[in-house]
Formats: structure tokens, sequence, C-alpha cells
């Protein structure tokens, strides 16, 4: 029995998301990943830090145009899992969404974490650092994991407000951090030579590019957003374009900072007693889940404050980037049973709160088990999870790059408010359409990522195809059952759906536009299924 | 009018905006300086002109709204 026969009524996520949410959605997500892997990129890319975010950002600017065009073209909660079920079919889509759901779920441990290890660079809180009380450290992520948990039970309004406060301080905050750091601590001089004198090898800067992606793993979120957005085509464009543009400066500044900056405290030696860089110092192990925190503190005068401030408000971002893992995965998993591309309990939504309830405790469940496989690491758990990141993302994103061609040249109809530049126009099959070159050169280099996370990801490489055969017998059994095809799609009018999309997004506009060429197209076209 | 719309707030962004331009020209005359056309030199001369084409954007902006 449906869900929708139990609760007897039709189920829907409230449009509640404002513009200003929606870029928190997704700063509040993006923004703090740079506090996340700015300390592992500089443990494997050494010198070429900067490298590896520049190779990582390039191709997160063609990912964030491509689900900034398709997210407002096709507003539904769901992002690349959506795009690419409508763009390449019911199994694809599934693929998409599975894979990072791995991600996202891998986000909420991982950022809760890390929020725990800025959190123990106050001294008041050292007892929380993972080599300090390994079984208080679990505990405290697990307790911050459950509060999420309830919290996106409670509703998307009273996250978002949450969200939008803490972002807009973060923005402040990274940007006092990088005006100060580069006026007092940074030497060009020095940076060139780190990158000289630290430069990895092939297989540490592929390691390196694939984890710098970590930066950039959180557009997913806007368009997550986009069902519960009000006018989705007018907002996410714009908020979007400007997402964009600060997470790579800031990515960029941070990573280049890092290397060329001259510290105000003398660097401590290394554990074999021998004197360090600075860049090899924020990149060890003890302080991989703080780096930001160890830079701001490093910063003449400034540092005396930062060191009990940036602590504090880089958790309390990265707490709203395990909160956005809660709220992306539990959207995806109810985009995907509302496709039936996973079993209708996931999109039971709370009859009180109106939230997907059931996919929130199914995955923050999974975070907590991947937080138990972390732990047993020992001081490597952060650095486990790094390793199992990445892997969804990179998948999904070569097939959101396959779907956005295919959509292009399938659904030339759909209204499009905001079209990624540089466009081949070309005829097909009698409709005028046209070919995003940029999403090309972005499948290429979101690919080279996919197979650099196979190449240097010794867990990732393993557990990330596992999750996906795991996923493929969910879905077989659950299509056999529900005797709806396997490998092909389930029958769907895409047309009437997206003239209804649009409807139900208030944009009237494109609606009638829409129906205005379905119509031109085939006079006989009508709402009512015939 | 919402605090988005208000002249504070335009007020800090352009602020904002004119920060960015002079620092990322600052980082890209230094880098340019000292490295000059060596491949090191790039992530630098490209953070120095996104963080310019970031302060101009949000300049532009507040020149339209003050219109």
């Amino acid at each position: 029995m449906s869900s929708d026969a139990i609760t007897g009524e039709r189920q829907e996520l409230r449009r509640s998301v404002t513009p200003w949410g929606s870029y928190s959605w997704g700063y509040a997500d993006v923004g703090a990943d740079i506090f996340v892997a700015l300390g592992l990129v500089i443990g494997v890319a050494g010198g070429a830090t900067n490298i590896a975010f520049l190779f990582a950002g390039l191709v997160y600017v063609a990912v964030g145009l491509a689900y900034t065009e398709l997210a407002s073209a096709y507003p539904v909660a769901g992002g690349g899992q959506y795009f690419v079920m409508r763009g390449l079919g019911d199994f694809l889509g599934f693929i998409a969404g599975w894979a990072v759901l791995l991600d996202f779920t891998i986000d909420i441990t991982l950022f809760a974490w890390g929020c725990v290890g800025y959190l123990s660079h106050l001294p008041v809180l050292n007892v929380l650092a993972a080599g300090a009380h390994p079984l208080l450290h679990f505990w405290v992520i697990l307790l911050l994991i459950a509060g999420l948990a309830v919290l996106n039970v409670i509703g998307v309004r009273e996250s978002t407000a949450f969200n939008g406060f803490v972002s807009a301080i973060d923005v402040f905050s990274e940007t006092l951090i990088l005006v100060l750091g580069f006026l007092f601590t940074f030497h060009p001089e020095l940076l060139i030579h780190s990158m000289q004198s630290g430069w990895p090898n092939s297989f540490q800067l592929m390691n390196g590019i694939s984890l710098a992606i970590i930066s950039f793993v959180g557009l997913e979120s806007i368009s997550h957003a986009a069902e519960e957005t009000n006018r989705p085509a007018s907002i996410i464009p714009r908020t979007s374009i400007s997402l964009i543009l600060t997470i790579l400066i800031f990515a960029l500044a941070y990573s280049n900072l890092a290397l060329g900056m001259q510290p105000w405290h003398p660097v401590p030696h290394d554990a074999a007693g021998h004197a360090q860089q600075f860049w090899h110092y924020l990149g060890a192990t003890q302080n991989q889940d703080k780096a930001v925190a160890v830079m701001a503190s490093n910063i003449p005068y400034f540092g005396l404050l930062a060191a009990f401030y940036v602590p504090v408000f880089g958790a309390t971002l990265l707490l709203i980037s395990s909160n956005s893992g809660v709220f992306g995965s539990s959207r995806i998993a109810y985009a995907m049973s509302q496709f039936q591309l996973l079993p209708s309990i996931f999109k039971r939504v709370h009859r009180k709160f109106k939230t997907p309830v059931i996919s929130i405790f199914v995955f923050c469940t999974l975070a907590a088990i991947e937080l138990v496989f972390a732990a047993l690491q020992g001081d490597f758990g952060y650095e486990f999870l790094g390793d199992l990141y990445a892997f969804g993302a990179a998948a999904s994103y070569t097939l959101v790059f396959v779907a956005l061609i295919a959509l292009r040249i399938k659904d030339p109809l759909t209204p499009r408010k905001f079209l990624i530049p540089f466009n081949l126009k070309m005829r097909f099959r009698g409709e005028d359409v046209q070919f995003p070159l940029v999403a090309v050169i972005g499948f290429f280099g979101i690919f080279a990522i996919l197979i650099f996370v196979l190449l240097t990801h010794h867990i990732g490489r393993i557990a990330g195809p596992s999750w996906l055969l795991f996923g493929i017998v969910i879905y077989v059994i659950y299509r056999l059952r529900k005797k709806l095809p396997v490998f092909g799609s389930a029958p769907r009018d895409w047309n009437r759906d997206q003239v209804q999309i649009l409807k139900n997004a208030g944009e009237l506009e494109l609606m009638d536009e829409l129906v205005g060429k379905l119509k031109a197209r085939d006079p006989s076209f009508t709402m009512r299924p015939r | 009018m919402s605090f988005r719309q208000s002249k504070a707030y335009i007020g800090f962004k352009a602020f904002n905006g004119l920060l960015f331009i002079v620092l990322g020209a600052g980082i890209l005359v230094q880098i340019v300086r000292v490295a000059g056309p060596r491949l090191e030199a790039i992530p630098g001369i490209i953070l120095g002109a996104a963080m310019m084409g970031l302060g101009t954007y949000r300049v532009v902006l507040m020149v339209r709204a003050r219109r």
C-alpha cells in the first residue's frame, strides 16, 4: 500500500525556501567544504595543493553551471537523479541518485567529525580531539547526527533559518581571514618555493585533485531546495552564480595562502623532530580536521582572537553542512521514491511537519554506521571518511553532464531561463537545438576525477562500486516486484509533467510558453490525459 | 523594504567588492613580479583575476541598484 493511501492525502514538500534560504542551503554545504578539504588535500598534494584546487574548481564551475541550468528548468527535488532519469532513463537515474546518496551520508559523518575537530582546537575543549578521548569523540559525533535528524524532522523552515544566519556570519568571517591573511602573512616568494620544494608525484597529485572536489560538493543542495523554493527559475540562477564565484575564490585563496603563508608563531617540529614548512604542519594528521583554524590563529594579532573565534564558527558551519547532508539525502530518497526508483516508504512524510521522516531516519542511521567504521580506524578515521567521499559525486556528475546534453536534444521545448554559455546551434529532428560545449568539457573533467578516485582511493574504489552494486540489487528486486521495467523506463508523459511542475513552482509565464510550444507542435495537445 | 534592498547592505556589498578588487590586484601584481612567466605563477594569477572579477561584479550590481 502506498503512503499516499495511508495518509489519504497528496504528499508534497512545503515551498518555504526564500532566495537567501536557497543561497544559504548551498553555501552552508559548499562553503564549509574548504574547512574539511584543505587539510586533507595539503596532506597528500603538498606543494601542488593550489593546482589540485584549481583543476577541481574549474570542473566545479562546469558542474555548477550545469546544475544551475537544470535546476531552474526542472525545479523538482532530486537534483542529479531527476535530471539523469529524465534524460537517460530510470536505471541510470537510479545509479546517479544512489551514488550521490553515498556522498550525502558520508557528508553527514565527515562534517560532524570536522565540527568536533574544530571545537577541539579550543583549549577548553581539547578533550574532544579524536586522539585524546576516542570514545568521547565518537559519542559527541553520534549525538550531533541524532540532533540533526530531529531538526530535519521538525522542518525545513526552521533549519533554513538556522543555515541563513550562520552563512551570513561565515561569508564575513572567511573574507576577513583571507584579507588579513594576505595582507600580513602572504609572501609570493614562499608560495613559489613551497610549490617547487613540495611538488608531489603523479599519484599524489591525482589523489589531491580527487580530494579537492570535496570542496565543491554541495551545489546539489540548491537543486534539492528547488522544489521548496518560490519562483525557482528566477531565483536558482541568481543564487547559484553568486555561490559558484564565491566558493571558487575561497577555495583558490585558502590553498594559495596556505602555501605562501609566513606564520606568526614558530612551526613545531614534525614527529621525527625535523623542522617543517607551515603547509606541511597544516596537512599533518593532528591538524587535518582543523586546518583553517590553525591558519587563522597564525595571522599576527588577529590570531589571538581567531584562536577562539574561528574554531567556533568553523564548527558551526560544519554542523550546518552536516545538516545539509541530512537534508540532501532525505530529499533524494524522497524524489527517487516518487519516481518508483525506491520503495514508497521513502516518500512517507510526517503528518504534522510534512518532512520525509523515514528517509531522514534511514540515512542518518547509515551515517552512524559509517561513523562506527571510521572510529575503528583510530587516528586515520578522518582520512578514511575522506577516502570514501568523492566517488559518488564524481559518478553522479559524470551522468549529469550526459543528461544535460541528452535533454538539450530530447527536450528543446522546455523553457530555460538560464542557459550555459558557449553553445553550438544545430537542428535535430526538425527542432532547433543548442549543443552545450561546456558540458562536453565538464564531462571529460569530472570523468578524469572519477578515474583518479578509482586509481588512488584504496577504500573508495572498493566501497563505492560495492555501494552501487548493493543499490542495484535493491532496485532490481523492487522493480520486479512492482512489475516495472528494470533496465528500461516506466511510461511517463514528461510534457504534461513539465507543465505541472512549472505550475506548482509558480512559474506561470514559463508554463504558458511551454503550453504554447507544445500546441504549436501538436495542435491536439491538452493537459487532460488521453 | 527588506534588509537586502537597504542602503546599508548595498554599501557593504560595494565596499566588499572594492576590497576584492584591491586584494586581487595586489596578489596578481606580486605574483607576476616575483614569479614572472612561470608555471608556478598560474594559480596566483587566476586567483587575483578571479578576485578582481568578483569585486567588479559586486560594484556593478551596486551601481545598478543606485540607479
